[in-house]
């Protein structure tokens, strides 16, 4: 006897047709498929902490002066921009340290160590401004989002999380 | 031009923090975010020199400075006609960021006495400005995230 198990993906919604099976194959199946559904829900809070990080920063930056210290407000362009692009690199990276800019923007930061950081700054037009440090060594500059997340952003990303 | 005395590499600096929007949430053990190392509107960042400071009178000042900006914001709001209740408070004291002059100086920056108010300092020389926006930030972040990796953060007591 075989187990029969539907996933439909596209669609989200997990659906088990009844299943009678009882060999070991089907057991293994079915714990493995509960393992998945379980990581993938994990993984889903973990992304819903980074967005509710990013309301949090926009609902706290947004007035003029919010740092005490003269900050200019973030505009909402900025924090949808920022949703957006946040959205992409999730997809590839660990989940970033959301905060505001003095300039206006938001910010998004990543660190591997006190001395390996990559923080960009996303605000209403689509240059982004990205700063990273590598022990001693600098990078900065100002990339362009015009629809995908910026070759110079992933670059920097993929340097601090995959190689040396 | 201040006339206060130089400031020696061995001088510690306190940046306080008045927003928790410049602390990291995630309870890692180095809270302060390099955002709260960024100058702006001015070029210049503004830090006090605790040295030889009571940690009560750090604090105090800390607070001083959290009072006046709450002061100034709540003026503003009602200027505004907006709703500012009493019990609001927009900005209080929740800690500080400490670096040595050192640490800004082997950063590339050097920090110099801006008086009045009493033991106020400037860290200066950021790259100057262009003219373009988003070039200036992400000198100006480069400098933060270097500064954020050798400062520590003392918070404010509950």
């Amino acid at each position: 006897m075989t187990a029969t198990l539907t996933y439909n993906v596209r669609q989200g919604n997990d659906s088990y047709l009844p299943s009678y099976a009882t060999s070991q194959d089907a057991t293994t199946v079915f714990n493995r498929l509960h393992e998945w559904l379980a990581a993938r829900d994990r993984a889903e809070t973990l992304r819903a902490r980074s967005y509710s990080e990013l309301d949090d920063t926009f609902l706290d930056c947004r007035e003029n002066d919010w740092d005490g210290y003269g900050a200019l407000p973030v505009e909402t362009g900025a924090y949808y921009r920022a949703r957006s692009l946040m959205s992409a690199l999730l997809d590839k990276f660990p989940a970033p340290a959301v905060g505001g800019s003095p300039h206006g923007s938001i910010t998004l930061e990543w660190m591997t160590g006190q001395r390996r950081r990559v923080m960009i700054s996303i605000g209403e037009d689509e240059r982004i401004a990205f700063a990273a440090v590598f022990g001693e060594e600098t990078v900065q500059g100002v990339a362009s989002l015009i629809r995908d997340a910026p070759r110079e952003i992933t670059a920097l990303l993929s340097r601090l999380f995959y190689k040396g | 031009m201040s006339s206060a005395r130089p400031v020696s590499d061995q001088e510690m600096l306190a940046r306080y923090v008045l927003s928790g929007s410049w602390l990291y949430k995630d309870g890692r053990e180095r809270p302060l975010k390099p955002n709260a190392w960024l100058p702006h509107p001015r070029i210049e960042l503004s830090v006090f020199r605790t040295d030889g400071w009571h940690e009560s009178n750090v604090v105090e000042q800390g607070e001083r400075v959290a009072s006046e900006r709450e002061d100034k914001h709540r003026r503003k709001m009602l200027h505004e006609g907006r709703e500012y209740p009493e019990e609001k408070t927009t900005f209080r004291y929740l800690g500080r960021g400490e670096i040595l002059a050192r640490e800004v100086r082997s950063c590339g920056l050097d920090v110099l006495p801006k008086e009045p108010p009493p033991c106020h300092a400037d860290i200066v020389q950021w790259p100057p400005l262009t003219g373009n926006r988003k070039h200036d930030e992400s000198a100006q972040m480069a400098y933060a995230l270097k500064l954020a990796a050798c400062c520590s953060f003392i918070p404010a007591l509950p």
